[in-house]
């Protein structure tokens, strides 16, 4: 076999030493041993079928807690026509008589007194709070000449798991009034908003709930782009007869996060700015990275689609994802494949979404759901996008190959996300997909 | 790219995947156990312990490096538990080995030393930094990142495997 190293500069002829070929006879016989230690046949889940099922579960998980939280949290709210209410909140901020938000006479007497209370009690903005003991049910309403959306802050998410320091306004700082950024301050999902901080209104009590509601309907697969919808928008702000509704306040950019880097393919930058975050992209010299390990699978385990859903509650978005990547292998059923690692406290559970293109391009989600904490490491970091603390490197090779990877740490899952001759933008829409949602 | 897919359909239970994949590097896993033990019967029996290996765990592979280099990392561990087994890793054995295996080729082995007979008498990480770059097209790093040694190990073995060979083997 004549390889091309086989020019040692030595003059040595390494075909002479030839090898004896084996028998195809006797490598079907290998087969059919080998092939005893084949793992049980599974089938992969397939995100783009089962997109619909996910999101028919995750409407029926939203219809349930829409009807549900606000008895808990402010029984008081019965109305169910919220989108009037934002509407003609904003748009009537002076009209102190709308009956109809709530089903109630609201005087004057009650306007003015409630703006008095509003003035004495100072509430950070963009901060949420409970009904509080004064209010009273049936309408107690205050005007406000500006409200103080419940900003990002009230939902997005917290970003407690990275354990981050505070660095480009990332964790541990609330976010400002005039600004969206990396806040971390956040109403737990599904959780009423804590007493005595935020909107003194019973306006803006709806506006919390409603963003609450928002918040746990997001906690459903189509939650992410929240979060970067909500970081992208500079100004929440609402002035009388601002055309923007208090929709605005529920984190949902339209159009997502955004690359601000120009990027050109085939080239790497080391620093991109997006408009939710920044990637800082560790450089890693060809050669260092260590090669696949084994890790310690301890079974595996088929899955259906509802517990998959269940346990990890995510549904990755494929939007942002070259469209030559295809979903390999396609599933034929409601499986997941789900590796289980590891014992005990420090049991987890990863799934795997390979994505292949032409001319060798992959794209890899390892998906990993631990019992205990996550293993990332703080000290790992050297990106933010959301508010969520990143790690992401490069590789090029002397072939060629471009490598990204990135790891992170959002809503209770570990994703580690790479890529294999995928231009950097390709690899950082795939990234910016894991806070979106289908 | 196709080994990729090969690899997801294994994962997924895929008979006729495995079959292709293990057709497509059976021969060279085989080469590289034949031209570091010259058994043939032993070879075959090494390759499919790599192949029983790579399907045992083959739901760990992550694809992030090259799945030969994993392959072959596993045929030299392998290939050293079989030295262990063995205890053939002893230059002194493999000295006596080279001796008896010659008898019937004692003059050529006075007057020309045949390339695998060359090879044998390496010390056992030489010949198969040797095998590995120049029979399996191995990079440096690669064949590094296999053997767990650095490359500048790789590089000396190398170098001092190729002036031995050049000058044993005589023209």
């Amino acid at each position: 076999m004549m390889k091309k190293n086989s020019d040692s500069g030595f003059g040595i002829n390494f075909e002479d030493f030839t090898v004896p070929i084996v028998s195809e006879a006797e490598i079907s016989a290998a087969c059919d041993k080998i092939a005893e230690s084949l793992p049980v046949i599974k089938t992969g889940f397939n995100i783009n079928l089962h997109r619909y099922g996910l999101i028919a579960i995750c409407a029926m998980l939203m219809v349930a807690v829409i009807t549900i939280v606000p008895e808990l949290i402010a029984p008081e709210f019965k109305d169910t026509d919220l989108d009037s209410h934002k509407t003609e909140i904003l748009e009537s901020a002076e009209d102190k008589t709308e009956n109809n938000l709530y089903n109630s006479s609201v005087t004057e007497s009650d306007m003015d007194k409630g703006i008095q209370a509003e003035d004495t009690t100072a509430q950070p903005a963009g901060a949420a709070r409970a009904p509080s003991p004064s209010d009273t049910g049936g309408g107690r309403w205050t005007a406000k000449d500006t409200i103080k959306e419940s900003k990002s802050s009230d939902r997005t998410i917290k970003n407690t798991e990275n354990k981050s320091e505070p660095s480009h306004g990332s964790s541990g700082s609330e976010a400002s009034a005039t600004g969206g950024g990396y806040s971390s301050k956040s109403v737990p999902m599904g959780e009423a908003p804590p007493p005595d901080e935020g909107i003194e209104t019973i306006m803006d009590k709806k506006a919390s709930s409603d963003v609450v509601m928002n918040g746990v309907s997001d906690a459903s697969p189509k939650a992410p782009e929240a979060a970067g919808g909500a970081a992208a928008s500079d100004d929440m702000s609402v002035t009388p007869g601002d055309s923007r509704s208090l929709a605005m306040s529920a984190p949902v950019a339209p159009e997502g996060a955004r690359i601000e880097t120009e990027l050109t393919a085939g080239e790497h930058e080391g620093m991109v700015l997006l408009s939710t975050g920044f990637l800082n992209f560790k450089e890693i010299p060809e050669g260092e990275k260590a090669p696949a390990t084994i890790q310690n699978v301890a079974r595996v385990e088929t899955w259906t689609v509802e517990k998959f859903t269940a346990e990890f509650g995510i549904n990755p978005s494929s939007n942002r994802l070259p469209e030559d990547m295809v979903l390999t292998p396609a599933s034929i059923d409601q499986n997941v494949s789900v590796r289980i690692m590891g014992y005990g406290k420090s049991e987890a559970y990863k799934v795997v979404f390979q994505y292949l293109g032409k001319n060798s391009r992959s794209l890899t989600f390892d998906i990993i759901k631990r019992k205990g904490e996550s293993d990332i490491s703080a000290e790992e970091f050297n990106s933010n996008i959301n508010g969520y603390n990143i790690y992401a490197e490069y590789i090029k090779e002397s072939d060629g190959c471009q490598r990204y990877s990135a790891r992170l740490y959002y809503q209770g899952v570990e994703y580690n996300i790479y890529s294999v001759n995928l231009t950097q933008e390709e690899f950082i829409n795939a990234l910016l997909s894991v806070f979106e949602s289908e | 790219m196709l080994e990729q897919r090969l690899i997801q359909k294994v994962k997924q239970g895929d008979r006729e995947a495995l079959n292709d994949l293990i057709k497509e590097y059976y021969q060279g896993v085989f080469a590289y156990f034949f031209r570091n033990t010259r058994d043939y019967h032993k070879s075959n029996d090494l390759t499919q312990d790599v192949f029983i290996k790579v399907v045992s765990g083959i739901d760990s592979y992550e694809n992030r490096g090259k799945f030969k280099a994993w392959l072959f990392t596993v045929a030299c561990n392998v290939l050293r538990n079989q030295w262990r087994h063995e205890n053939l890793h002893k230059q002194c054995e493999y000295n006596e080995a080279v001796g008896g295996a010659s008898d019937d080729h004692s003059t050529a082995v006075a007057d020309k030393l045949r390339l695998e007979d060359a090879l044998e008498q390496l010390p056992p990480e030489q010949r198969e930094a040797v095998i590995l770059k120049y029979y399996h097209d191995l990079r440096i790093r690669d064949i590094a990142l296999i053997t767990g040694a650095a490359e500048a190990t790789v590089k000396s073995r190398l170098n001092y495997a190729l002036k031995k060979l050049n000058k044993s083997v005589k023209e």
